[in-house]
């Protein structure tokens, strides 16, 4: 009886309520799509970053991360890559050799003979290549030459003698694709290690402080180079999905507990990124919070008319004998009716938004720099939470706000409202 | 006033001792540790023992230097090395390489770099500086700094120039006061913290001068790290040929 009456009352007036409904399915929409907006934005821009180097979690032996030392190695990379592989959610994986060296060029004048004068220091990464090619994709940035060449299962140590330079080393060297360079080092077992390489690619990752001093050599030359036969100091792990990283974080470092490994996900080794990340979601929330307050708002005030404009016909009602609880309980369910409407119809409308921008995009122009990584273009994405919180929002806003305006309605003395009319 | 008097004669006197009576003048001592492997030319064979948590190495060189501003040093030993040389010329670094036979400049950012993987630095082999004109020093009895013993020790505290560009801002000198030898040298930085501690020793007489043979680097921080540089045969100003810091001779292999 009471929900036919509101259902009915909801329809009595339609001009009325399809205001309310479009100011309610507005704001829903409104939240909708900026939580989905900045999700996908903060989303894309991580998986960017950790997919362009870092990975989201990476492995290393135990204290790696606070005290990154040669000696600090992953003694059996290979058992553990496989086990990775045996973890659904995995992608890939990319084992990874860290030292530091010397590098040193030829100036190209004449006479130069065998003195290499054009030196700098560098931090050298041993890479698989054909794994991190299937982890980060390296060779999409490569800006000349090319990518450096080894199979993945390659396990004869056999030097390929060849190295990429990250572009900004590259010009403080004087150096491009074909020149020789010496590379200077000191190995895990203290001796001095030097070694001839041929330039065959140069790398631009986006951010130009790694590629002023970073270059790349494959893990079996630096396995080589560094006297580290069969180790690794890092293995990066890339997931399917952002959201799955924290779980798989923890299957992980289960699964190789024992090992003296740990396990960290981007959010503890990227810190400072996390840390910029994460101010930012927090100040962008206050704007979510502002948006849906004033969907909130427009809810009210429409749901405040409505009551005013019929105070006549709760007089009536009155006057008939209805009990105050009544009138109550009706207005409170008109309000919910239309807000499980408005939740429905915005619902609908934002999903097609956000599936139109989680493929489509929109390009940064000019491109948005982020800690010297450069990102071109935004994404939405579309998670529970872009439902959820702002339905909850828009149900809550239509009961609370109907209450107030219901229990004025209620008290009205029916003989007084009558009267006036 | 007659209070004040007295006082001023206490306060002067043990000050008239100590200084008149059992230390050294200082400008003297401190040009002695100035010039105790230095002089206008020399040769020396030496070992470096390298010992470190991972592993533990002994390098045998020859070295020759000219003045404070020359240095060339040869590898012989371990082969693996063998044939490496440094050449050093004012402010300036060269490394031969044997393996891929090729001269590299050591660049200024890593000139704080260690030297064939030892505690010594790159600096340390190329610095020109001179306790007497870069630093400022006085005798010390700070007990914090010295060693317990005070007979026949003086302690020395150099500071460096403000346009001294050194990474330590005070050195702490023990010498023995009988023959000026060094018994140990430690670095501090400015938080007062110890950077590292060299300790000489095997005090011998070689071609007509007395070093001791024997210094030991132990920086404060690397626990179970150290290099020890013993000398085994050195000549003082015997005369030498200039070719030898070139870097035609860096890359021969004699």
């Amino acid at each position: 009886m009471l929900l036919k009456l509101a259902w009915r009352n909801v329809f009595r007036q339609k001009r009325r309520t399809i205001l309310t409904l479009l100011t309610m399915t507005g704001g829903f929409f409104l939240s909708s799509f900026s939580i989905g907006w900045m999700d996908g934005s903060y989303s894309s821009i991580i998986m960017f970053f950790t997919n362009n180097r870092t990975g989201q979690i990476q492995v290393h032996r135990e204290g790696y991360l606070e005290d990154p030392s040669i000696y600090s190695t992953i003694s059996d990379y290979q058992t553990v890559g496989a086990f990775l592989d045996s973890i659904p959610g995995v992608r890939g994986w990319a084992p990874r050799i860290y030292s530091g060296a010397l590098l040193a060029v030829r100036p190209r004048r004449p006479g130069s003979g065998n003195v290499f004068s054009n030196s700098a220091a560098a931090s050298v990464i041993g890479i698989d290549p054909a794994m991190e090619e299937a982890a980060t994709n390296f060779s999409d940035r490569i800006v000349s030459g090319e990518m450096l060449t080894a199979s993945a299962a390659d396990t004869s140590y056999t030097a390929t003698g060849r190295i990429v330079l990250g572009k900004e080393l590259s010009i403080i060297l004087e150096a491009s694709v074909g020149d020789s360079l010496v590379m200077l080092t000191q190995a895990a077992d203290g001796s001095s290690a030097d070694r001839m390489y041929v330039i065959c690619g140069i790398v631009s990752t986006g951010n130009a402080d790694i590629d002023r001093n970073t270059c790349y050599i494959t893990l079996s030359d630096a396995q080589i180079l560094f006297a580290l036969e069969g180790k690794a100091h890092e293995i990066a792990v890339m997931t399917a999905s952002l959201g799955t990283v924290d779980e798989l974080t923890l299957d992980i470092s289960a699964g190789l507990s024992g090992r003296d490994l740990e396990t960290d996900s981007w959010k503890t080794f990227a810190r400072e990124f996390y840390n910029g990340m994460k101010a930012d979601e927090d100040s962008l929330k206050v704007t979510i919070f502002i948006i849906v307050l004033v969907a909130a708002m427009g809810v009210l005030n429409t749901i405040l008319m409505m009551v005013l404009e019929r105070r006549r016909e709760f007089g009536v009602m009155k006057a008939l004998g209805t009990r105050p609880g009544f009138i109550i309980r009706m207005i409170v369910l008109e309000a919910n009716i239309m807000g499980i409407i408005s939740v429905i119809a915005g619902g609908i409308l934002s999903t097609a938004a956000l599936f139109y921008f989680s493929e489509h995009g929109l390009v940064m122009d000019p491109p948005l720099d982020y800690g010297g990584t450069v990102f071109r273009e935004m994404i939405a994405s579309i998670t529970p939470e872009c439902y959820w919180i702002p339905a909850i929002c828009v149900i809550i806003t239509a009961s609370t706000v109907s209450f107030i305006p219901a229990l004025k309605a209620a008290h009205t003395k029916a003989a007084k409202t009558l009267r006036k009319v | 006033m007659k209070s004040f008097l007295l006082l001023l004669c206490l306060s002067i006197i043990p000050g008239i001792i100590s200084s008149g009576l059992c230390q050294p003048p200082i400008d003297e001592l401190v040009h002695s540790l100035d010039q105790l492997y230095r002089s206008d030319d020399s040769y020396a064979e030496m070992s470096m023992h390298i010992v470190t948590p991972h592993w533990e190495r002994i390098l045998t060189m020859k070295a020759w230097s000219h003045g404070i501003d020359k240095t060339f040093i040869r590898i012989l030993s371990p082969a693996r090395e063998a044939g490496m040389a440094s050449l050093r010329i004012g402010a300036e670094m060269w490394n031969y390489l044997p393996n891929t036979s090729s001269t590299v400049r050591i660049p200024p950012s890593m000139m704080a770099g260690s030297w064939m993987g030892s505690d010594i630095t790159n600096n340390d082999i190329v610095r020109e500086i001179t306790y007497v004109n870069d630093y400022t020093y006085s005798y010390t009895t700070d007990t914090t700094l010295t060693d317990a013993q005070t007979d026949g020790v003086v302690y020395i505290e150099l500071f460096p120039k403000s346009s001294t560009a050194v990474v330590w801002s005070s050195i702490v000198f023990a010498v023995r006061i009988e023959d000026t030898m060094p018994l140990w040298e430690k670095y501090y930085d400015s938080h007062g913290d110890l950077i590292k501690t060299v300790t000489y020793s095997d005090v011998q007489e070689m071609d007509g001068r007395t070093i001791p043979a024997q210094m030991q680097v132990i920086p404060a921080d690397k626990e179970g790290q150290s290099t020890t540089i013993t000398w085994s045969h050195a000549e003082f100003n015997r005369g030498l040929d200039s070719s030898i810091f070139s870097l035609s001779n860096l890359q021969s292999s004699d």
